[in-house]
């Protein structure tokens, strides 16, 4: 199915994509620092978000992603403070270690509903940040942990890296939505019990959905510390990732491959012009944008996106378009 | 050989009896019904067959193995299919995408997406949808929606399918056309298990019935025998009759 | 590990319990009453908790006295936060729900870091470190007549429930909605009440907190989350159940607390720990949804 779509790419098509790909190439040496360090955090954002819808995909809503995002950065930190491990090993030791707490994790949550689920996830994380705070010794608990920077300070290259994490996550989504897999998640989404009494194992879709999605978040976690030099507990197990995590998809579009990644890009610079104007609380419209989405727009964007769908858009919608067409 | 067995199957649901010590077996390719008054337990004996529910005590076999305690989706793959009685479509994707969903899932499944589609429409127009497959599943007719529901069982290759009162709320003629569909999955060599209020339907296409009542099975045999059973027209209109 | 200590150290969680008692009792309300899983609860007490630190601040206000300004304070903010965001929803899905709590909970915690920065800050009075001794045992003052305030509160809002009419209505819409509208209670006012008491309480406990406990806007989230996990603990909307919860965590965090090296660390950890346990034992929590 996804080799039709390709092929049925028209010249216009492929000369968009080139285009694009140019324009992400060459963009690092364009733009100033400042902007750079801003766009790495971003795409790293976009992972993350991008990995929380596809286990939404599922019906678990997860508010606990920060969990698996400390996970990776401490993982990642203390590999390399004790071992000397490479950063970028480091980043798949996160990710590898994230999958395996992810499957405890989820066994143990199987039976959650909704919203327990979600008290689950978001006292998983609480916890893991007390653990980091008090076994002190190993974590340096509330002083928190400092590593060299990554590629020695060169922030192009660290571009490159999680963008290419990025197109990994954005690649998987697009194969699972255009596998069985797409059935999968969504009829267990939308009744898990029927989709049961239809072949359909929800324990293995669960699982699965979740270990990806906690493999993605635990690398970019390890990616986030080498990046930034240093975290504290807070940075990385705070309430304020989870949070973000699922509003970047509510915003963008949930259940498609773009939405997150808009999502993303619309709430991070709002949040960043907020930061840089008022120093206190620009978190403030994590909150807003909660209140105004479910009272208003519950849907999300989604609805707004697809109905101002043009043909410039038209691109877009053949790469985000999961529906079976006749 | 029988498809379905049940042997003394009892379900408790904490002090209470749903079912008590039923047992009963298929024919082969047969359309057996099941009948009672409301609460016999007709759709708790459907859940145990489809494994939503496991026997309190009792073996349940399907061809000869035992499916006691195995969960929904493997006893599905085994080659069970169902429909429900409060109708259970997935309200978010198309008539297609429904029926595609069991296609993909069901027994024996190695069906890539685009012969599964072919599959899913061939069965939505064997059931009378053929023209509304892009439809939003929750957005058609009632009698609609309950082909909808037939295709996706069928969809899942069942040697054995559970009709829970598919009849219900249709107006004379879909009747009629419903009892066509059934005959006509008769006719594909899939034996069926038919919950139904209506008695007109029940004495027309069931070659045999089974009657529950309070949990136990109280009646069996054809249509005729069991409608002239003296237990079975108290359970219905009351002993004061 | 000598008895006294022990003791001692049950009277402490014993006294803890009573806070936290009062901080819940508001949420198993709206639990009770309209089945909503409010997340902005703590907010609520965070904000009763500021209050009583600016009217004892600037204007020399007793934190037991402005309790009752709390309580106003928030029984109002109550009315209006239901009124425009949480009454349209109360058909919505639960995520949905949780998302706008969770929204609010975020707005109100920012905008108290906007207005006040995350500094925190303490009430304390004249009487803040004096403590009466019965035998081996010393009762700090301040917890002690928090916990007595506690039981009166608990007291009375079981009479309230019970013995008003307005209580009636408010438990008759909990066991039964369309059997309360039918026999003429205005549901969707015992709503708008119920939520409004609610915060009122959550306000109290707030001032409770600022005597006994730093404020600052985070203080919110954490208290709220405490909240949540004596609500799992005891059941959902069930006001009995509540005090047992609050048993259990006041009891198990002063245990954690003094024996367990670095204990105050990890007490704080206890909440988060026992709402997973419970959840993985019991998904839906023990008790269920009862009515009260």
């Amino acid at each position: 199915m996804m080799k039709e779509k390709l092929k049925a790419l028209s010249i216009k098509s492929w000369l968009g994509i080139v285009f694009i790909f140019l324009f992400l190439f060459y963009y690092p040496f364009w733009v100033t620092p400042y902007f750079l360090h801003l766009t790495v955090i971003i795409i790293m954002y976009a992972v993350l978000s991008s990995s929380w819808d596809f286990l939404a995909r599922t019906g678990q809503c997860s508010v606990g992603q920060a969990g698996f995002f400390g996970i990776g950065a401490y993982t990642a930190a203390l590999l390399y403070i004790h071992f000397k491990i490479p950063p970028i090993l480091g980043m798949f030791a996160g990710g590898f270690l994230s999958i395996f707490v992810s499957i405890i994790l989820g066994y143990l949550c199987l039976r959650m509903r909704g919203i327990y689920f979600a008290i689950s996830t978001i006292a998983f994380a609480e916890a893991l940040m007390v653990f980091s705070l008090m076994f002190r010794s190993f974590t340096g608990g509330a002083m928190g942990l400092s590593v060299p920077p990554l590629f020695e300070g060169n922030r192009i290259p660290s571009y490159f890296l999680i963008f290419s994490l990025l197109v990994c996550v954005l690649f998987f989504v697009v194969w699972a939505e255009n596998s069985r897999l797409h059935f999968a998640f969504a009829s267990i989404r939308e009744n898990e019990d029927v989709a049961n009494i239809l072949g359909i194992n929800p324990t293995k879709y669960k699982i699965l959905a979740f270990m990806v999605s906690s493999f993605f978040t635990g690398f970019a976690g390890g990616f986030y510390v080498h990046y930034t030099t240093f975290i504290i507990p807070y940075d990385v197990f705070g309430l304020h990732i989870s949070i973000a995590c699922l509003i970047m998809p509510i915003l963008g579009g949930l259940y498609t491959i773009l939405g997150p990644v808009i999502g993303t890009l619309i709430l991070m610079s709002l949040t960043e012009y907020l930061r840089v104007t008022i120093t206190y609380g620009h978190q403030i419209i994590y909150g807003i944008i909660l209140v105004m989405v479910v009272l208003f727009l519950p849907q999300g964007i989604v609805g707004l996106w697809k109905q101002s769908v043009g043909s410039v858009k038209s691109l877009l919608l053949n790469v985000t378009s999961h529906e079976v067409k006749l | 050989m029988n498809l379905l067995e049940f042997k003394d199957v009892t379900k408790y649901f904490g002090g209470l009896a749903a079912l008590k010590a039923v047992s009963f077996y298929t024919q082969p390719e047969e359309i057996l019904g099941l009948i009672g008054p409301n609460g016999a337990g007709k759709t708790t004996l459907f859940n145990l067959i489809s494994g939503v529910y496991s026997p309190s005590s009792g073996e349940i076999y399907l061809n000869k193995d035992s499916i006691k305690g195995l969960k929904p989706y493997q006893i599905c793959k085994m080659g069970v299919g169902r429909t429900f009685q409060i109708m259970q479509p997935f309200g978010n994707m198309t008539i297609l995408e429904n029926v595609l969903t069991g296609v993909l899932f069901g027994r024996g499944s190695r069906l890539q997406l685009n012969e599964a589609r072919k599959k899913a429409i061939d069965l939505c127009e064997f059931v009378g949808i053929g023209d509304k497959v892009g439809a939003i599943a929750t957005e058609v007719t009632l009698a609609d929606q309950k082909r909808m529901e037939i295709a996706r069982a069928l969809a899942v290759k069942p040697m054995l399918i559970l009709f829970d009162e598919v009849m219900a709320g249709l107006n004379p003629t879909e009747i009629d056309e419903a009892i066509d569909l059934v005959e006509r999955v008769r006719k594909m060599g899939i034996t069926i298990i038919l919950i139904e209020h209506i008695m007109r339907v029940v004495m027309n296409i069931c070659d045999r019935v089974i009657v529950l009542h309070h949990g136990e099975k109280i009646a069996e045999g054809t249509s005729e025998v069991i409608s002239k059973d003296k237990e079975v027209i108290n359970a219905y209109l009351g002993e004061e009759i | 590990m000598d008895i006294n200590t022990l003791f001692q150290v049950l009277t402490n969680g014993l006294l803890i319990s009573g806070l936290y008692a009062v901080l819940t009792i508001g949420l198993t309300l709206v639990l009770g009453v309209m089945g909503i899983v409010n997340f902005a609860h703590g907010a609520f007490v965070m904000i009763g908790a500021y209050t009583t630190y600016w009217a004892f601040t600037l204007l020399g206000i007793d934190p037991f006295i402005s309790m009752i300004l709390s309580a106003a304070v928030l029984f109002l903010i109550g009315i209006i936060a239901f009124r425009f965001t949480i009454g349209p929803i109360l058909n919505d899905p639960e995520l949905n729900q949780m998302l706008l709590t969770l929204g609010i909970l975020i707005i109100l915690e920012n905008i108290a870091l906007i207005l006040w920065t995350a500094n925190t800050k303490s009430v304390i009075t004249f009487y803040s470190d004096k403590s009466i001794s019965l035998g081996p045992i010393h009762f700090g003052l301040i917890r002690l007549m928090v916990f007595i305030l506690s039981v009166v509160l608990t007291t009375a809002l079981v009479l309230f429930l019970n013995k008003t009419r307005i209580g009636n209505s408010i438990r008759a819409v909990s066991q039964n909605r369309d059997g309360a509208w039918l026999v003429g209670v205005n549901v969707n006012r015992i709503y708008l009440v119920a939520f409004g008491i609610s915060a009122a309480l959550a306000g109290i406990a707030g001032t409770l907190v600022s005597t006994i406990m730093y404020v600052e806007p985070a203080v919110g989230f954490r208290l709220g989350l405490k909240a949540f996990c004596i609500v799992i603990i005891g059941g959902l909307g069930n006001i009995y159940g509540t005090l047992y919860g609050s048993l259990v965590l006041g009891i198990t965090e002063s245990l954690v607390g003094s024996y367990l090296p670095q204990g105050s660390g990890w007490a704080e950890g206890i909440s988060f720990m026992l709402i997973m346990l419970v959840l993985i034992i019991k998904p839906k929590g023990f008790g269920g949804l009862r009515r009260m």
